[in-house]
């Protein structure tokens, strides 16, 4: 078991950490990372999940750590917890933060093939019948298992009728979902199945269309519009810029109103700011917008970017 | 197996060779955030006193990490563990046990009729009471009291809820990590089964093998079948333990007598040996004949070391 080193810890809660003391927090959580293959894209969004995991990431996963022990209270009773337990505890939280950010994550991407996938084996393994042809790995289910290749129909064609798993916030295990697809097509469709195709075809099952809207649309189709003809947009306007500093507005100009953004890499480097900051400040001012004003159509919706625009243009220039 | 499961689950396996080289440079921009986050808000002053009070029900106690179990074995605990003792100082044949209840800081897989204490001011976070993983552990293992608390006056309920599958995965799971706390006293009933004769029990470990010396009686060696139905100390006759080893450097002989109340232990040996107690005391011995003598001996762990050989032995009397 790979723990903390309490000693760098506390230091770091004093105040005091080393950079012998930094380096050795980020190796524990590198270590766990590779040993339960984290995906980068939980803690860096506008990452791919299987991009490869660059120093950096360990650092701002680190960083996002602490952040959320800091904001949920985690640690202001510390001097309470018994010193041989400490590190313990920090390792445990670090299991409660990484579960935290993949629920969020799957709440905003839905489900990864991979989980649908490592899930559906464990299943498969556990309850249905398992036969090798030609190094290939077949599946049945059912009492009634027909052997006869030729007479197999087409399976997308027998499963597009089954319902399908939504993704909500509000499934927290994919586990009976997984197992409830497998049951449903083995039971429409009687022959062994190819291990891969099966797996696609529960994947296929879980309805994913709610997370490829756009961010900026809003989540409530009942708001009734106001029309904005003739208005300026001032009040919402006001109100959106209200506390932005100057750095905020032009990072938020040069991230979010040119064609071509630069990686979060280069503008955190450009304003010596880290990442997981420099996100925070640019998810939150986008959900501002997103919640500040719903536009009428297209054209109305340019036109009020446009003067969010000559907004932070004015302060980022004061 | 549900994904938070097996995070926690990483926490106890064992290390696995993963090469994390991480150096920061004083300049690093996350290096100088995360030192700046936590700078000097918390006191880590611990408040706890590492008192060691006579067991009651209602306290939190920490447990060893490690303890020489009956066979002299050397146990370690993956983890740290507090538990909650809810009957205390049971005996049996003399030896103290208590009934007690895990506690974990995993409080989101409340359960069935589980309790959780969700004041973190006790000992330091929020804490589920593993009302279904409770077990005897002997009192020898209790480390140290966390304090005493009216426990039922901190108990939130949170009334029956649902046992889903990755909840009885967590209860699994714990069951498994805390196998270490009813190590303690199955390794004493082990003992107590195992004993030469029927009220006295010897074990030694020497030269990495637990042995347990042969029983005599009127310079008469008997076999365990017959040595179980002995009892020694009750009649007249001469009754005692032997064992004889061969060391790197000299033989030795180790021979114990039960007195009434007491035992007798004799080494016979040319290598010079200091007997301790389990506390790290040096026990007085006296020479004669050949023979070092140590008188008065009561039930329990002691060690023969010898400063010249580096040779260690450990010996078990009850």
């Amino acid at each position: 078991m790979n723990r903390f080193n309490i000693n760098y810890i506390n230091d770091l809660l004093n105040g005091k950490l080393s950079l012998e003391g930094y380096n050795h927090i980020l190796s524990v959580v590198g270590y766990y990372t590779k040993l339960n293959q984290w995906s980068v894209s939980v803690i860096m969004p506008e990452k791919n999940r299987d991009s490869r995991w660059e120093k950096e990431d360990y650092e701002e996963l680190a960083q996002q750590y602490f952040e959320w022990l800091l904001v949920k209270g985690k640690l202001n009773y510390i001097h309470k917890v018994p010193d041989s337990y400490r590190s313990y505890y920090f390792l445990q939280l670090l299991m409660s933060f990484i579960s935290d950010k993949i629920a969020e994550y799957q709440k905003t991407t839905g489900v990864s093939y991979s989980a649908i996938k490592r899930i559906a084996l464990e299943i498969l393994e556990d309850r249905f019948r398992k036969e090798e042809r030609e190094e290939k790995v077949f599946w049945s289910g059912g009492d009634v298992v027909i052997e006869d290749a030729m007479a197999a129909p087409d399976l997308d064609e027998c499963i597009r009728s089954l319902p399908r798993v939504a993704i909500t916030g509000k499934i927290k295990h994919l586990k009976p979902h997984v197992k409830n697809c497998l049951l449903s097509i083995f039971e429409v469709y009687q022959f062994p199945i190819e291990q891969e195709t099966l797996i696609k075809s529960v994947y296929k099952l879980f309805d994913q269309s709610q997370f490829h809207t756009s961010e900026f649309q809003s989540h409530n189709s009942n708001v009734e519009l106001e029309t904005e003809s003739g208005n300026n947009y001032k009040s919402q306007i006001d109100s959106l810029v209200l506390n932005l500093s100057a750095i905020d507005c032009q990072i938020f100009l040069s991230y979010l109103f040119v064609n071509d953004p630069p990686s979060l890499d280069l503008l955190a480097s450009k304003f010596k700011l880290p990442k997981s900051t420099l996100h925070a400040k640019i998810t939150s001012f986008k959900k501002k917008i997103a919640a500040i004003y719903i536009p009428v159509n297209q054209d109305d919706g340019v036109l009020f970017l446009k003067n969010v625009h000559d907004a932070l243009d004015k302060i980022a220039n004061q | 197996m549900d994904d938070k499961i097996r995070y926690i689950q990483s926490l106890t396996e064992s290390l696995k060779d993963f090469p994390f080289e991480f150096e920061a440079q004083s300049n690093d921009i996350y290096f100088n955030q995360l030192k700046a986050l936590a700078d000097s808000k918390f006191s880590l002053e611990a408040n706890t006193l590492k008192s060691k009070p006579t067991p009651r029900r209602g306290q939190l106690w920490l447990i060893k990490s490690t303890y020489e179990d009956y066979f002299t074995n050397g146990v370690e605990s993956v983890v740290p563990i507090i538990v909650l003792i809810v009957e205390a100082n049971e005996s049996l044949e003399s030896e103290l046990f208590s009934r007690v209840q895990p506690v974990s800081p995993f409080t989101e897989f409340l359960a069935g009729d589980d309790y959780v204490v969700n004041d973190p001011s006790l000992i330091g976070f929020p804490f589920l009471i593993e009302t279904w993983n409770e077990q005897p552990v002997l009192n020898e293992i209790l480390d140290y009291s966390l304090g005493s608390f009216d426990i039922d006056q901190y108990i939130s309920f949170k009334g029956n809820v649902d046992l889903t599958e990755q909840k009885a995965d967590f209860r699994k799971l714990e069951v498994d990590n805390t196998a270490f706390l009813r190590h303690s006293i199955l390794s004493y009933l082990k003992f107590l089964e195992e004993r030469q004769t029927e009220d006295t029990g010897v074990i030694i470990s020497i030269n990495q093998q637990v042995v347990k010396p042969a029983f005599f009686a009127d310079e008469i060696k008997y076999d365990s079948h017959y040595a179980y139905a002995a009892k020694t100390g009750i009649d007249n006759s001469n009754k005692y333990f032997e064992l004889e080893e061969k060391l790197a450097s000299g033989n030795i002989k180790i021979r114990i007598k039960r007195n009434v109340e007491d035992f007798i232990l004799s080494v016979y040996s040319d290598i010079e040996f200091v007997l301790k107690s389990n506390d790290n005391k040096v026990l007085a011995g006296t020479k004669a004949e050949g023979r070092m003598i140590f008188a008065m001996l009561t039930p329990g762990l002691y060690y023969l070391e010898s400063a010249s050989t580096k040779s260690l032995i450990k010996i078990r009397i009850k």
